[in-house]
């Protein structure tokens, strides 16, 4: 959690103190290249794991079950609140 | 999809700090962006209304809501349906926590809360729900994960409410989990 912080906390301190050199297009093609390696690498570190084979094919159903309800549910969550207190 | 291939075929220990490594590239980056642009910081500051700081709450309570839906259709207790819903999408340490209870729900709560994460990467840039709703399906991974995807497709001055989310939800999922799991 601290590296998350300091590396947030440094990039706007660089940010800052950068202002002037900006270029958003160099800007915008880092973004996307970081994070279309992050995406691939959880993947590939996903796919790596020698059991996952074994967890998909045997509880595959009940965990995509457990993972659309989840999700579904924690944003119907954000719906309610944002119906219960509009802005 | 192409790296979950990529690692089944070619497996390796050194994704995961691969993945790790461009994690905080990332939000180096992000902070970098956020820190040309004064107004995106000020945005950020007022994005975090009254409704951002209960967002947490309404967040836990729906994903409680969908996981024990999703208990009772396959017959598992309700407990352990709660405790895997209250991993958040924390699933290196949702899986092993019920993975004592037994290995089964060990391995439900591991791939349940993946899918969680990937249904975030997945729905999200469709820009279909809005900002709360996306940070609120990131859960616990809003502060690091998903959150550049979130960021992306809701608007970087959520940066900050997906930090305060994330920070959050990752303090109170082992004791939110801990808790189901005592229940009698």
């Amino acid at each position: 959690m601290l590296l998350i912080f300091l590396s947030f906390g440094a990039g706007i301190a660089a940010g800052l103190i950068l202002k002037r050199k900006r270029d958003s297009l160099k800007e915008e093609r880092a973004l996307l290249i970081s994070v279309v390696a992050m995406i691939f690498f959880m993947g590939a570190s996903i796919g790596s794991d020698p059991n996952i084979k074994e967890y998909a094919a045997s509880i595959g159903l009940s965990s995509l079950l457990f993972a659309i309800f989840m999700g579904l549910g924690s944003a119907g969550g954000a719906y309610v609140l944002r119906r219960l207190m509009p802005r | 999809m192409g790296g979950i291939i990529i690692g089944a075929l070619y497996p390796s220990e050194y994704y995961s700090a691969a993945g790790e490594l461009m994690l905080y590239a990332l939000l180096f980056i992000i902070g970098i962006s956020v820190g040309f642009n004064t107004e995106t910081l000020k945005k950020a500051v007022h994005v975090l209304d009254r409704r951002m700081l209960l967002l947490p709450a309404f967040s836990i309570a729906g994903a409680m809501l969908g996981g024990a839906l999703a208990g009772l259709i396959f017959g598992l207790p309700l407990k352990i349906s709660l405790a895997i819903a209250a991993g958040m999408g924390w699933y290196s340490l949702a899986g092993p926590m019920l993975s004592v209870v037994s290995p089964i729900y060990g391995s439900i709560a591991f791939l349940g809360n993946i899918g969680r994460e990937l249904l975030t990467f997945l729905t999200v840039p469709l820009k279909k729900t809005g900002p709360m709703e996306s940070i609120a399906m990131g859960g616990a991974t809003a502060m690091d994960t998903t959150m550049p995807v979130i960021t992306e497709s809701t608007g970087r001055e959520y940066v900050l409410a997906c930090l305060y989310n994330g920070m959050i939800l990752s303090s109170l999922v082992p004791l939110l989990i801990g808790m189901m799991l005592s229940l009698p």
